[in-house]
């Protein structure tokens, strides 16, 4: 496998009037040449816009857009070989065991649809400068279109586990033959004895798992930061600076998603595996939301002294996060997916599930039997005990519930000594008050503490 | 500095005398301990001028010492006790019919304390355990431990035959008694986890004479003594085992059973609740139990009925399948030396739990024989008041390991 990169950027002027126009574009190509996968055109283009229209010394605007294009992994490219083991037949003879496994090689698909993941950039920002302060604000827009993620697909297979007849002992030095398309196993005592075949104890029938790459749904981030710089007070050689953010969060994905809980039982044969896959929408079975949504609001105030004569810096930084709301999310086909239950039953019991004080469950969308045939999951379905494993059921109340935490702060120091051209000595201590604000989850009213406890510490810099 | 010791050992004693001068004529552990009043709450069903004659054990958690204490005439227990952690226990037989209950960590600090004291009424079993042994033990002469020998020993302990066929075995959620327990204390049901075991046959095919054993080997029907002497060989044509490596397949907890097993002592897979690939029960405190469903209801049948097999609250993934208590037949609560321990079976099945000291001692627990009906009976009867803390002892070695 080989990479090939080539990136061009130009940069312009313009004079508009009084004013200037600052120009910048930008385009990245990046091929992997790669013999043996089923990959064609793994290459990738993503340019890039910058523009900054100086309208004055005091006001500016500028605003940027870009793609940046993501090639699959190593591991999509060329998958790699794996094997999955089923014990079918086990015996003792003498004070040694053996074992015979049916084998599945198996690798990771290959998806003809996948497409590569993208991420669009945009922004736009007002930059002052007033009266020795300098304030930017700058909102911006952010999207992964068709994030890569794995899938996993479910196919029937049959398999027989065998048995020791009843009338039949084990040798003592026995020779056993497998048939590689059946999986019957023979066994005889030595090489002049015929070949005595296993019983079948069953044909089992269960699902293969497969991983498939895959694109996600898109995921949007937008927000708005504030950065203001303001002049150096004189009197204590110290400049402050003020920053703060607030950005939002969502996706949701409603793509069909088939799960099989391995290692289930039937719910009527005996010595069989669970007789369907459930087919969920935007879930892999363990979880029941399907998106998420988050805002947050984090500020900082950072102070900055320069002692010229002393060669020292001394950086004070106070970190506060003001507000954090989340909150799970389950939507198909414009309506709430989930469905409020009660801490027994999987019966709906009505409500919105975002009023978040109800256990929840979901229904799959379809359901695969062993044939492999996808049927819809209807209500008949949903009241016959042999689908009940199909439904699943949130853990807890608040699942959907508004979560989020309020406020806390931690202060962090740090101070600098330069010496000589090529040493310098900083020491930092974080969260130097030891803030450790305890704050409270607004789903279950559990507490946490997310700062860390005051520490110390020393960093020497040689510069040679 | 002599003349400062001289001051020093006048004051000391003078003190020392006061202290010995208010002893005089008091009790000397009047400040140390505190009275426990316990007012239990007796079935209606029980005869009231029986509930004077019962008496409570009062155990301390973290000692080797127990007390008894005598019922009132209301059937209420007062009793002074030093400061520290106790488990209540009572067990009272009357009518062929045991009254029992159960409460721990009741502890005792600065002040007096109140207690109460759930009791419930149970019949004794038809088909017991006789001997648990999952703990493991050593793997002498070699270094480290061993746990993959577990058995249960059932005994027949009535004057007719038993039968074993469609005996269902199981074990409680959660695994460990001093593990989070989900469940409420007093339940109509046991939360099986993992997996429902049952015996074979057409209903005649495994009788149990009265008195008679039957070993059901949960891991490793195999010789494991003949590698570790301190372990036990399974490998017996007449144990039943716990095999199915179409669910269970991992070969270190469950091998290849041994040349001596028969196909049909092979228990069957009921139900899977569990996504694990052994069947393991806890090496320190398991709650097992052994059950039969009633007469025109199979187990197979009963799991397909609407909320019997439900999900554990609190978790997204497991399941449990709800068996009536009265279905059980026995079952037996392990808890933890010194641990804090939850009930998981209801006081009608297991009023108390048996204290096991840990594992990888090849130790296990051992019901105790009622020596009196045994010699009454011609067989051995082996003590059954729904009480394990009475009827069960920790036993030095496994009895198979003999």
């Amino acid at each position: 496998m080989h990479n090939l990169a080539v990136y061009a950027e130009e940069a312009l002027t313009i004079p508009v009037g009084r004013t200037k126009v600052e120009l910048s574009a930008g385009l990245r190509m990046e091929n992997i040449f790669v013999s043996g996968t089923e990959y064609k055109n793994v290459n990738s283009l993503s340019p890039r816009l910058n523009a900054k229209w100086t309208l004055s010394d005091v006001v500016s605007i500028r605003g940027g857009w870009g793609v940046s294009e993501k090639l699959p992994s190593f591991y999509i490219l060329y998958p790699v070989q794996q094997y999955h083991d089923i014990q079918t037949f086990s015996f003792s003879h003498g004070e040694s065991a053996s074992y015979v496994y049916y084998t599945q090689p198996y690798k990771t698909l290959y998806n003809e649809n996948l497409v590569w993941q993208k991420n669009y950039n945009s922004e736009f920002a007002v930059d002052l400068d007033f009266e020795m302060v300098s304030l930017s604000i700058t909102a911006f827009y952010n999207k992964t279109k068709a994030p890569y993620t794995y899938r996993t697909l479910y196919s029937p297979f049959s398999y027989n586990i065998m048995s020791i007849p009843s009338d039949f002992t084990v040798p003592s030095n026995p020779e056993i033959s497998v048939d590689s398309q059946s999986g019957i196993v023979y066994m005889r005592g030595d090489g002049q004895e015929f070949w005595t075949p296993m019983a079948t104890k069953v044909t089992d029938k269960s699902f293969f798992a497969s991983k498939l790459p895959s694109n996600g749904a898109d995921i949007h981030r937008g927000g708005v930061e504030v950065i203001a710089d303001f002049p150096e007070i004189s009197l204590i050689n110290t400049k402050f600076r003020f920053d703060a953010s607030y950005s939002y969060t969502q996706y949701v994905d409603t793509t069909l998603t088939q799960f099989y809980r391995t290692g289930w039982s039937h719910t009527s044969l005996p010595n069989r595996s669970y007789q369907y896959v459930g087919i969920y929408a935007g879930t892999d079975g363990n979880s029941i939301f399907n998106g998420k949504q988050k805002h947050s609001l984090n500020a900082n105030l950072t102070s900055i002294t320069h002692i010229p004569q002393a060669r020292i810096i001394i950086t004070c930084r106070l970190e506060m996060s003001l507000f954090e709301r989340f909150r799970n999310l389950s939507t198909y086909k414009g309506r709430e997916y989930a469905y409020n239950v009660s801490a027994e039953g999987t019966a709906s019991t009505g409500g919105s599930i975002y009023d978040g004080n109800s256990y929840t469950a979901i229904r799959p969308v379809q359901y695969m039997d062993e044939n492999g045939a996808v049927h819809d999951f209807t209500d008949v379905e949903a009241a016959d005990p042999q689908f009940a494993n199909l439904i699943l059921k949130s853990g807890n109340a608040y699942t959907f519930a508004q979560d989020g935490y309020g406020a806390y702060f931690s202060a962090n120091l740090s101070v600098t000594k330069e010496i000589g051209d090529s040493v310098s000595l900083s020491f930092f201590a974080n969260n130097f008050t030891n803030s450790r604000m305890s704050v409270t989850s607004l789903a279950n009213g559990v507490s946490a503490v997310f700062t860390p406890a005051f520490y110390y510490g020393l960093t020497c810099r040689i510069k040679f | 500095m002599k003349r400062r010791i001289f001051n020093i050992v006048p004051v000391f004693t003078l003190l020392l005398l006061c202290g010995c001068l208010s002893f005089d004529g008091a009790n000397p552990y009047a400040k140390s301990t505190h009275t426990l009043s316990v007012k239990p709450q007796y079935p209606d069903e029980f005869p009231s001028e029986l509930k004077g004659k019962t008496t409570l054990k009062i155990s301390n958690r973290n000692q080797d010492i127990s007390y008894t204490c005598a019922a009132d005439e209301n059937g209420c227990f007062n009793m002074d006790l030093p400061s520290g952690s106790y488990r209540l226990s009572l067990s009272y037989r009357y009518d062929g019919k045991t009254l029992g209950g159960m409460t721990d960590k009741v502890i005792i600090g600065s002040e007096d304390v109140s207690a109460g004291l759930a009791l419930n009424i149970s019949l004794s079993g038809e088909i017991v355990f006789k001997e648990i042994y999952s703990g493991g033990c050593t793997k002498y002469p070699e270094k480290g431990n061993y746990q993959f020998d577990a058995y249960v020993i059932v005994h027949n302990n009535t004057d007719e035959v038993q039968y074993l066929d469609s005996l269902c075995f199981a074990a409680s959620d959660p695994y460990r008694s001093i593990a989070t327990n989900v469940w409420e204390d007093e339940r109509d049901y046991i939360p099986a986890i993992q997996a429902v075991w049952q015996i074979g046959g057409d209903g005649r095919t495994f009788p149990l004479k009265p008195g008679e054993d039957a070993v059901i080997v949960v891991l490793g029907a195999i010789d494991h003594k003949a590698k570790y002497p301190e372990s036990v060989n399974l490998n017996n044509s007449s144990y039943f085992v716990c095999y199915n490596n179409s669910f269970f397949d991992n070969p270190k907890y469950h091998p290849a059973p041994g040349d001596q097993i028969r196909q049909d002592h092979i228990l069957n897979v009921v139900i899977k609740v569990g996504e694990a690939s052994a069947y393991a029960i806890s090496i320190q405190s398991p709650a097992l139990f052994i059950f039969k469903t009633p007469k025109g209801l199979t187990i197979q049948d009963y799991i397909l009925q609407e909320g019997t097999v439900i999900q554990k609250p609190g978790s997204a993934k497991d399941r449990i399948v709800k068996v009536p208590n009265k279905w059980v037949l026995d079952g037996v609560e392990v808890f933890e030396k010194n641990g804090n321990n939850k009930k998981r079976l209801s006081s009608e099945i297991d009023a108390s739990a048996v204290v096991f000291s840990g594992p990888f001692q090849g130790h296990s627990l051992f019901r105790k024989t009622d020596e009196s009906a045994s010699e009454m009976m011609g067989f051995e009867v082996l003590q059954d008041t729904n009480n394990s803390s009475e009827d069960m002892y920790e036993r030095e070695k496994q009895s198979l390991n003999e």
